[in-house]
Parts: structure tokens; C-alpha cells; sequence
């Protein structure tokens, strides 16, 4: 049982590491196309678009690259900027529904003639939150069982 | 689930004060760690974004947009709707009008579109879509987010009384960069 754990964290560590990658690669080919689909958001002042569409695909290469680390304490802070970026994403696209805005996720694909992603676009970013959660979890917790010292992680 | 793991691994030995001080110091460590991810990756964008600007590589973006005179703002401060390319593609707008000059239109424009440039309203409008209804969608392009020929006839379409009013800022470059439909001549059938 506590190794199936171990395999299904394993493969969504994984997971998470290939999602963030894959969408982080098209943000920072097209910044300006990313930008966009931020301003259309319509949550970020004027200003603070193109500075957030250039910094966040970074977040999520460097998140996803933590993910991967062997060690615990980068695994933790990389689960907890993934899942804090999911969580964030996902209130930024269910705030944009509710505000009744047709726009497109502009989480992966930043193709022009993207359609509107709505309830899927929804479900599929609170799945893997809950992922990124419980990643976090297991990295967060289990090190405290295993180096007693915060010194020696 | 903390709860249930604490009891599980017999971290209860440890005394509840002990390893709740053992889990704060954990959380300070993971903070500290998430926000030197955030400020390496903050200088990996300016690293990368500089180097795009100064020429090694496409698609540099200033740090700091203007996104407040984009033509899309200006747009919805005057209560008129974002047309997608989807959109555009899957005819949702009952009438399309072409805002660019006739001989851009004539040489290649959205399939069912029609020719309404800027400064030629009313009779475009009354030479095409004269039994247009005031309440049906009705979009309008212009060569792309840097023209405004397209808010021009957006305006004067809403001053007449349309009420669904949308703009397709993309325009025409976006539409033809994308594989949009090409229609050249004029429109033949009704919108």
C-alpha cells in the first residue's frame, strides 16, 4: 500500500514537472501572445501584464525542475509554488466565467483561434491542484519524519 | 490528514509543542525556498528578456505595456464586446464588416464579410445590410490590433443603434497568419 503511495507520487511529481514545461516552453517562445491572453484576464492594471507574462513561465520551468529534485526540502518548495500557481490559476479562470468573459486559458496553447476553454478548462486546473497538493503534502510532512534537524535536510 | 499522519508516524513521542515547533520551522524553511525559486526565476526572465531585446533571439517585451490604449480596452470602455478568431470561424456574428479600404477588401477578406470602411458608414451599410437587425451580433475588423479603423465603425455602428457590437482586433493579419478562410471579390451570399 505505502509503496503504491510512493509510485503514484512518483508518477505525479512527473506529471506536474512535464505540464509545467510544456506550458512554460510557449510562454517564453511567444511573451507577447502570453501577454494577452494575461491582459484578457482583465485582473492585472495595465502596467503589471507584460512584467507578470515574462516572469511566470520561469516560475513554472524552475517549479518543475524542483519538482524533479531528489531531495525533499527543494521538492517541497517546488510543490508549493505549483500548487499555489494551480490554485491561482484556477480562481483567475473561474473569476473570469463568473464574470461571464469568453476567453481562452492561455495555459498551454496560445494560438490565436484558441477556443474558450469554460468547465473543462476548470476541472482539469483544480485536478492538478490536487495533485500538486498532495505532492506537497507527502515532501512537506514525510521530511519531518525522516531528518529530524532542519539544519540537515 | 496532518493529524492522522503525526499519530502514524509516533511523532506523539516527541510531545505536541516539540513538533509543532519542528513543522513552523519547516513552513519558514519551504517560504524561504519557494521565494528564491520566485526571485531566480524573476532574473532568468529579465536575463532572457534582455538578451531578446537587444536582439539575440525574437520576441522581446517591454517590461512595462501600455495595454491601457490597446485598442481592446478602448473597446470595452465604450461597451463594445471582444470577437475571438474562433468566433469569426464559426460565423457567430450574424454580420461581418470589413473596415479596411475596398481595394484591401477586394483583394482578400473574411468569407461573408462585407465592405464598411471607415468614413463610409452609411453608405456601406445601406448599400449591404440595410435589413440588418439592430439586436443581431455584428462584428468588425481592420488589418490588426494596430489599426483603428475597426473602432471607428464599431462606434458609429453602436451610435446607429446596434446593440451587439464586437470587434475583432485580431484583424485581418492575425486571420491570415492563422489559416483563417480567404474570400477575394465580394460577398455573394446574404451574411
Amino acid at each position: 500500500m505505502r509503496r503504491a503511495l510512493r509510485i503514484v507520487l512518483l508518477l505525479a511529481r512527473l506529471a506536474l514537472a512535464g505540464v509545467f514545461l510544456w506550458a512554460a516552453w510557449g510562454k517564453i517562445a511567444a511573451p507577447d501572445a502570453f501577454a494577452l491572453a494575461v491582459y484578457r484576464y482583465r485582473i492585472l492594471p495595465s502596467w503589471a501584464v507584460n512584467a507578470f507574462a515574462l516572469w511566470l513561465p520561469w516560475i513554472e520551468v524552475l517549479a518543475a525542475l524542483a519538482l524533479l529534485a531528489p531531495g525533499r526540502r527543494w521538492r517541497a518548495a517546488g510543490a508549493a509554488l505549483a500548487a499555489g500557481m494551480l490554485a491561482a490559476f484556477t480562481a483567475a479562470y473561474a473569476a473570469a466565467l463568473a464574470r461571464g468573459l469568453s476567453i481562452a486559458c492561455g495555459c498551454f496553447t496560445l494560438r490565436a483561434d484558441a477556443a474558450a476553454g469554460g468547465w473543462t478548462t476548470l476541472a482539469r486546473n483544480a485536478a492538478l491542484f490536487a495533485l500538486a497538493a498532495a505532492v506537497f503534502a507527502d515532501a512537506f510532512f514525510d521530511r519531518r519524519r525522516r531528518t529530524p534537524s532542519p539544519e540537515n535536510p | 490528514m496532518t493529524d492522522g499522519d503525526v499519530m502514524r508516524r509516533g511523532d506523539f513521542s516527541n510531545g505536541w509543542k516539540k513538533s509543532f515547533q519542528s513543522l513552523e520551522k519547516w513552513a519558514w524553511r519551504t517560504a524561504v525556498d519557494a521565494a528564491v525559486l520566485l526571485a531566480l526565476a524573476a532574473a532568468l526572465a529579465a536575463g532572457v528578456n534582455a538578451w531578446k531585446l537587444r536582439g539575440g533571439g525574437s520576441g522581446g517585451l517591454p517590461w512595462a505595456g501600455d495595454w491601457d490604449s490597446y485598442v481592446e480596452s478602448k473597446a470595452l470602455a465604450a461597451g463594445i464586446g471582444i470577437v475571438t478568431m474562433r468566433e469569426l470561424a464559426d460565423r457567430v456574428p450574424s454580420a461581418v464588416l470589413d473596415a479596411r479600404p475596398r481595394e484591401l477588401y477586394r483583394a482578400g477578406h473574411v468569407p461573408g464579410a462585407w465592405p464598411c470602411p471607415a468614413g463610409d458608414v452609411d453608405a456601406s451599410l445601406a448599400e449591404h445590410v440595410a435589413d440588418l437587425d439592430p439586436a443581431a451580433p455584428v462584428a468588425v475588423y481592420c488589418d490588426g490590433a494596430a489599426c483603428a479603423d475597426s473602432l471607428e465603425v464599431a462606434l458609429e455602428l453602436k451610435a446607429r443603434g446596434f446593440a451587439r457590437v464586437g470587434l475583432y482586433p485580431g484583424g485581418w493579419s492575425e486571420w491570415t497568419a492563422n489559416g483563417g478562410a480567404v474570400e477575394t471579390g465580394e460577398t455573394e451570399a446574404a451574411p
